[in-house]
This record gives C-alpha cells, sequence and structure tokens, in this order.
C-alpha cells in the first residue's frame, strides 16, 4: 500500500507498528542487533516514492540462467557434488543435454525437504530476478519457470523431474514474492550507516537476487526514496515459543519437543481493496528443533479478490483467489503442495472491538506430496507419493481488538497419484486454537491438532491413521490487524 | 525413402501455416493489437503422442490431430491467463487412443511490442493410450493424471480484434501406473504430445 494508505490520522501509531515488525522481521531474518538504537535520523527523501524502475525482462532472464550455471559449477567443481550413487550429478555436458532432451520427463527420488522446501526458495531466486528488475508479478512467473526448465534439462545429469519443475515454479512464484515484499519491508533507502547495512544484510536470505541486483546497480547504498509498495498497511504478527506433544510415527509413541511458530499477516484483506498479486499474504512457520525441524512453512497470497458488500456493513464478503504453497513435515506425516483456492472470505462485527473472520475454500492442488505406508520408491529417499488432487478449506477466528483468542481450521485434501504407489489418498486436518491475553502484547495459549489420512491401493489393502498434537505456548504479539470496527 | 503419411500432412501443415504468415504479416503489421480485457481462441493441427513407462523397453508413437480452445483474460500488457481445452486423437489404424486435457494457462509475451509469445500451462489430462514394450498385446488404457504443457508462437494480427496464432507446443501427461489386460502394471507412465497448430484469436 502507498504512503497515503496508512492515512494522516494516526500516523505515529501505525509507524510504529510497521517498524516494529520491520524489526521483529530482520531480527527472524539475520538476526541482526537492535537496529533503532544505531540508526541515525531518516532522510527527507523517504516521504517521496521511488519511481518504478524501467523493465529488464533479458537481464532479469540472464540472471536466472546465471544462477543456474553458478549454482552447477559450484556443484561441480567447488564440492563435487555426488549422489548416493557416487554419481557426479553436476559433471552435465552437451551429451547429457542431448539425453535429457531426447528422454524427457521422470520423477526423482529426493528427499521430502528437498523437494518440498529447498526447491520453492530455489525457484524464488528465479522469480526474484524479475522483480529485482523491474517486472510486475505476472512478468516475473514465467522466470520462475524458465530457470527451473533449464535447470532440469541442463543442470543436472538426471532427466528432467516433473515435482521439481512444479514445485521450483509455482512455490518459487509464491514464496518468491512474499520474500521481495518482506526484503523490500526490511530494507529502508532512507537510511544511511550501519543501520541501513544491517537492514541490507538482514534481507538478504529472504531475497538474495534483490540484494544483489541492489549490490549491482548501487542500491545497496544509495540514499532515496523507497519503493511504492514497500508498506502493506497493516501487518499482523504473532510468534508463540513453547512445549509440543505429538505422535512420533517410528515409534508408536508420544514424543515431546519445544516448538516455536511464527504467523505473519501481511495486509488486510477488508482495509485494502484488491489492487496487486500478493498485496494480501498469510505465512505460518513452525519450527520445532528436537521435533522434525521445520515442522509447517505454510505461504498463502491472494492473487484476485472483488468485495461484493458495501464496505460500511457489518457483515463484509470478498470472493478471493489464492496461491499457497504448502509445506507440511513432521516424524509422523509429511504433506505438501502447490495450490489455488477459491472461496470467500468474510468478516463480520460481532462487537465494538470484536469481529469474527471466516474463509471459505475450494482448492485445486496441482501437486501435491503425502506419505503413507507404502508410498514412494523403494530404495530410495522417496518416502511418498505425488499428484494433483483438490480439497476443501475451511478456518474461522475470533478476534478481539485485532488479537485473535480463538481459532478453528480445517483441511480436506483428495490426493490421486501419479507417482510412486499406485494409489488414492484422502487426508484431513483440524485443528483448534485459543490465546489468553495476559497483556497488550503477551498471551498464555494452546493448540489441540489432528492429522487423519486414509490411502487405498491399487490391488492392495488400504490403510487408514491418524496423528494428535498438543501444544501449549506463550505468545508475543507485537503487531495486530485493526479489528473491523475500527477506523479505517 | 518415401515418408509415412503422417510426416507429409505436418509437412503440408507447416508450409501452409507458413505462406499464409508471410502472406499476412506484411498488411497485419500495421493493425494494432488490443492486449486486454477477454480473450478466445480456437483451431487445429497436427499432433505426435510418445508414450513412455519406467517398465516398458520402448517408446510407443502414433500421430493424429489436434483440437484446442482457450478462454482467456489479460491480466497485463504482457501476458494473459486462460483455461484450455485440447483433445489429441490418433488417426492411425490400432488401438484407440485419445488424450484430453483441460488446463489453465498463462501465455506472456516477452517482447514489448512484438507478436511472439511463450504459453505455459497445467492441469488435468486423461486418456487411453497405448504404451509399446510392455510384453504384452497392445491395448490403450485408461488414466488420469497431470498435465503440462509449454509451447512458443505468433500471433498474426487480422484485425483490431482478431488475429491468427500458430503454434508449436509440447503437452506432457502424467499419467501415473497403469494396468494392461492380462495383470500387466506399467508404473510412471508419461504420454507426450508435440504439436503444430493454427488458431484463430478473438479479443
Amino acid at each position: 500500500m502507498t504512503g497515503t494508505a496508512f492515512g494522516p490520522r494516526r500516523p505515529r501509531r501505525r509507524a510504529f507498528r510497521l517498524g516494529t515488525a520491520s524489526v521483529a522481521l530482520v531480527l527472524t531474518a539475520g538476526g541482526a542487533a537492535p537496529l533503532r538504537a544505531q540508526e541515525p535520523a531518516r532522510t527527507d527523501s523517504t516521504a517521496a516514492v521511488a519511481p518504478q524502475p524501467q523493465p529488464r525482462p533479458y537481464l532479469a532472464a540472464l540472471e536466472g540462467l546465471g544462477l543456474n550455471v553458478l549454482v552447477n559449477r559450484f556443484d561441480a567443481w567447488v564440492r563435487d557434488a555426488r549422489d548416493l550413487d557416487g554419481l557426479a550429478w553436476a559433471r552435465v555436458t552437451p551429451r547429457t543435454w542431448s539425453r535429457n532432451i531426447r528422454l524427457g520427463w521422470t520423477w526423482d527420488t529426493d528427499a521430502f525437504v528437498t523437494n518440498m522446501f529447498a526447491h520453492p526458495y530455489h525457484g524464488s531466486m528465479y522469480f526474484n530476478a524479475g522483480r529485482a528488475n523491474g517486472l510486475d508479478f505476472w512478468e516475473s512467473a514465467p522466470l520462475a519457470f524458465l530457470g527451473s526448465l533449464t535447470w532440469e534439462y541442463f543442470g543436472e545429469d538426471y532427466q528432467p523431474s516433473m515435482n521439481d519443475f512444479y514445485n521450483t515454479g509455482f512455490g518459487g512464484i509464491a514464496l518468491g514474492e512474499v520474500y521481495h515484499r518482506l526484503g523490500a519491508l526490511v530494507r529502508d533507502n532512507g537510511r544511511r550507516g550501519a543501520g541501513r547495512l544491517l537492514r541490507e544484510l538482514a534481507a538478504f536470505p529472504l531475497d538474495p537476487m534483490g540484494s544483489l541486483d541492489r549490490l549491482l546497480h548501487g542500491g545497496f547504498t544509495r540514499v532515496g526514496p523507497n519503493p511504492p509498495d514497500r508498506h502493506p498497511g497493516t501487518l499482523g504478527l504473532v510468534v508463540q515459543g513453547g512445549g509440543r506433544v505429538a505422535v512420533d510415527s517410528g515409534a508408536g509413541g508420544n514424543a515431546a519437543s519445544s516448538s516455536f511458530l511464527a504467523d505473519l499477516a501481511y495486509g488486510d484483506p477488508f482495509r485494502q481493496p484488491y489492487r496487486t498479486p500478493f498485496d494480501v499474504f498469510h505465512v505460518r512457520l513452525q519450527v520445532s528443533p528436537d521435533g522434525g525441524g521445520v515442522n509447517i512453512l505454510r505461504v498463502s497470497g491472494r492473487l484476485w479478490a472483488q468485495e461484493f458488500t458495501p464496505a460500511f456493513k457489518t457483515a463484509r464478503h470478498f470472493l478471493t483467489v489464492n496461491q499457497k504453497s504448502e509445506y507440511l513435515s513432521s516424524p509422523a506425516y509429511k504433506f505438501g503442495g502447490q495450490s489455488v483456492e477459491v472461496g470467500l472470505v468474510s468478516g463480520f462485527v460481532a462487537a465494538r472491538g470484536v469481529d469474527v473472520r471466516t474463509e471459505l475454500y475450494a482448492e485445486g492442488l496441482m501437486m501435491g506430496a503425502v506419505d503413507a505406508r507404502n508410498t514412494g520408491i523403494p530404495g530410495s529417499e522417496r518416502t511418498y507419493d505425488f499428484g494433483p488432487g483438490g480439497g476443501v478449506v475451511a478456518t474461522a477466528s475470533l478476534q478481539v481488538r485485532g488479537a485473535p483468542v480463538l481459532f478453528a481450521r480445517y483441511h480436506w485434501a483428495y490426493l490421486h497419484s501419479v507417482s510412486g504407489s499406485s494409489a488414492d489418498h484422502y487426508t484431513q486436518f483440524a485443528s483448534v486454537e485459543t490465546v489468553l491475553p495476559v497483556t497488550p502484547v503477551v498471551g498464555l495459549g494452546a493448540y489441540a491438532g489432528l492429522y487423519r489420512r486414509r490411502s487405498s491401493y491399487r490391488g492392495q489393502l488400504g490403510e487408514a491413521t491418524h496423528f494428535p498434537e498438543l501444544r501449549i505456548f506463550l505468545t508475543w504479539q507485537p503487531n495486530r490487524t485493526p479489528s473491523l470496527s475500527e477506523d479505517p | 525413402m518415401r515418408r509415412p503419411a503422417p510426416f507429409r500432412a505436418a509437412r503440408g501443415a507447416a508450409i501452409v501455416a507458413g505462406l499464409l504468415g508471410a502472406l499476412l504479416a506484411g498488411p497485419a503489421a500495421a493493425q494494432e493489437q488490443v492486449r486486454r480485457g477477454f480473450w478466445l481462441d480456437g483451431g487445429g493441427g497436427y499432433g505426435r503422442l510418445r508414450v513412455r513407462c519406467t517398465t516398458c523397453t520402448r517408446v510407443g508413437t502414433a500421430h493424429g490431430g489436434t483440437l484446442t480452445a482457450t478462454l482467456g483474460l489479460s491480466v497485463s500488457p504482457q501476458v494473459v491467463l486462460g483455461l484450455e481445452g485440447q483433445l489429441w486423437a490418433s488417426w492411425e489404424r490400432g488401438p484407440r487412443e485419445h488424450v484430453r486435457s483441460l488446463l489453465v494457462v498463462a501465455q506472456w509475451y516477452p517482447m514489448h511490442g512484438r507478436q511472439f509469445f511463450v504459453r505455459g500451462g497445467t492441469g488435468i489430462v486423461q486418456g487411453p493410450v497405448a504404451p509399446s514394450g510392455t510384453g504384452a498385446s497392445p491395448a490403450a488404457v485408461k488414466g488420469t493424471g497431470v498435465g503440462l504443457t509449454f509451447g512458443v508462437g505468433y500471433d498474426i494480427p487480422l484485425g483490431s480484434h482478431v488475429g491468427l496464432a500458430v503454434q508449436a507446443a509440447s503437452h506432457v501427461a502424467a499419467l501415473g501406473d497403469l494396468s494392461l489386460p492380462g495383470n500387466v502394471h506399467l508404473d510412471d507412465t508419461i504420454a507426450y504430445v508435440t504439436r503444430f497448430s493454427a488458431a484463430l484469436v478473438l479479443r
């Protein structure tokens, strides 16, 4: 949202909120020290907004291809990377390229974390080569696929892999736009000195291509106006830390671990009419250091929305199309995919400062992955199936003065396996989460969730299983989304 | 060596498309194309099918015709999104093979002011295909899966809202594991349709 979208009414309060969130993002991204204390005063130039740079599509494509060459040569010459069979997969030649083109597509045997977590991040770099060079969302999207396509055919000794193409392409677009926007939020062209440098460095892991481009074109140190879409208007951030008890599929018993979660709501669908893709998005990241590492990375951003109720009504409804990238991994189960959701986002004012927000989507799963007892490819790291599918997502939350005190979510998904076992998988996730506010920014919360899966195999007996999960945590909410009844 | 009929047909189609393009490109260059709002195209052409699976010892091939129709919307001056339906059907003797797809596609015009485009998309595919080298007698077996399409093409403007698009595209249909009569299982079957087509575009 532009600077005017913050409104003249409460500029100091909003600025503080966004500043706090930016610092939280910087801390999350790069572990930077207390930034605000070190920073000199901002220059007046930040009051203006930077003009949109001239689009450089060829340079963007070249940067994506350059990234492939760099990664490939690093793997070949520096790492001498080899797979489990000892094959130096990065040592490609025109002969391997010709073979890859001739033989065509296949499915790879990589681990879940590689395919469903690392590849979308890699794809985000191709996408952000476009965003950093002045292309918009839609113009940058083909670059994620171009980067993936060229890597699959020419970057590895293996045949091109369909699952990589989907996860790098679609996942790269979703994560790329999120990282591009968060990178812009962390960076501040109006600052100077150590604070500026720390912000630039903190944005690097989020948006390496953007940082590289700034380094090449002088934006890393140049003081001037910020991009017009730097601020989302509203930014809600909730951080949770506590303990988690879940069923471990290996031992069949309960496994307890520490668990940390960050929920980021960028933009507010009830305050911002749709302008550009991902002007509103939501990110949930859950990490359990001794319980599977990253358990959840779910990114969902709106591609398009249209309100069909007057903005002043106490019940408002939006027809919304979202793009989603999802990664769920725990010792008990794995599920992930790239999908598009179409549905209804609604908000109801229950009382002043008290809202009920609901979402109901039909989901098209372009490429999903799920593990089960008989899935995957025996003798490899692939313990899961790939395939398209569909689903339904429903959420409801009760918010008091912008703080979510009760949140319920249900997700049903169907996946038809086209690689791995001959199976159809039906999964359900149901969860309830509640937070009791202790102070305006600190609360005490609990989460109860249940994952159920039923799989039917061709020519074999089907199976069903379920995994419950409990969490108790403290929450810290430095930023909140304004309630629906607050002044726009 | 005399080429089989499908190759002659493909070559003929390519020559006709080329001549048509050369004839129309000159006067059409002056036409200003509008890339805004809705967009509709429909056309047909030639397509070659190849079927592979991890347990097949040979690649099955067949020649046929394709029909495509797309309804879309411009989301930027350089990008249009659409829903594409495609049907490929074999014109050869033997098992009846079809590949049908319903795909969400994006068409990107990377060069400002030029009519060259790149098209890509994904969606649902279905088809009875007849893999070769399976050890079983030839038969078409139905599968449903996920599909990809990539292609390049050129818009030849015929008017401010009408054009002709010539296109070369590859469709990848991942149909998964299939079972042939006689309890023969085929793992990870993937069918490829390479298509050369022309379509009338309304926008």
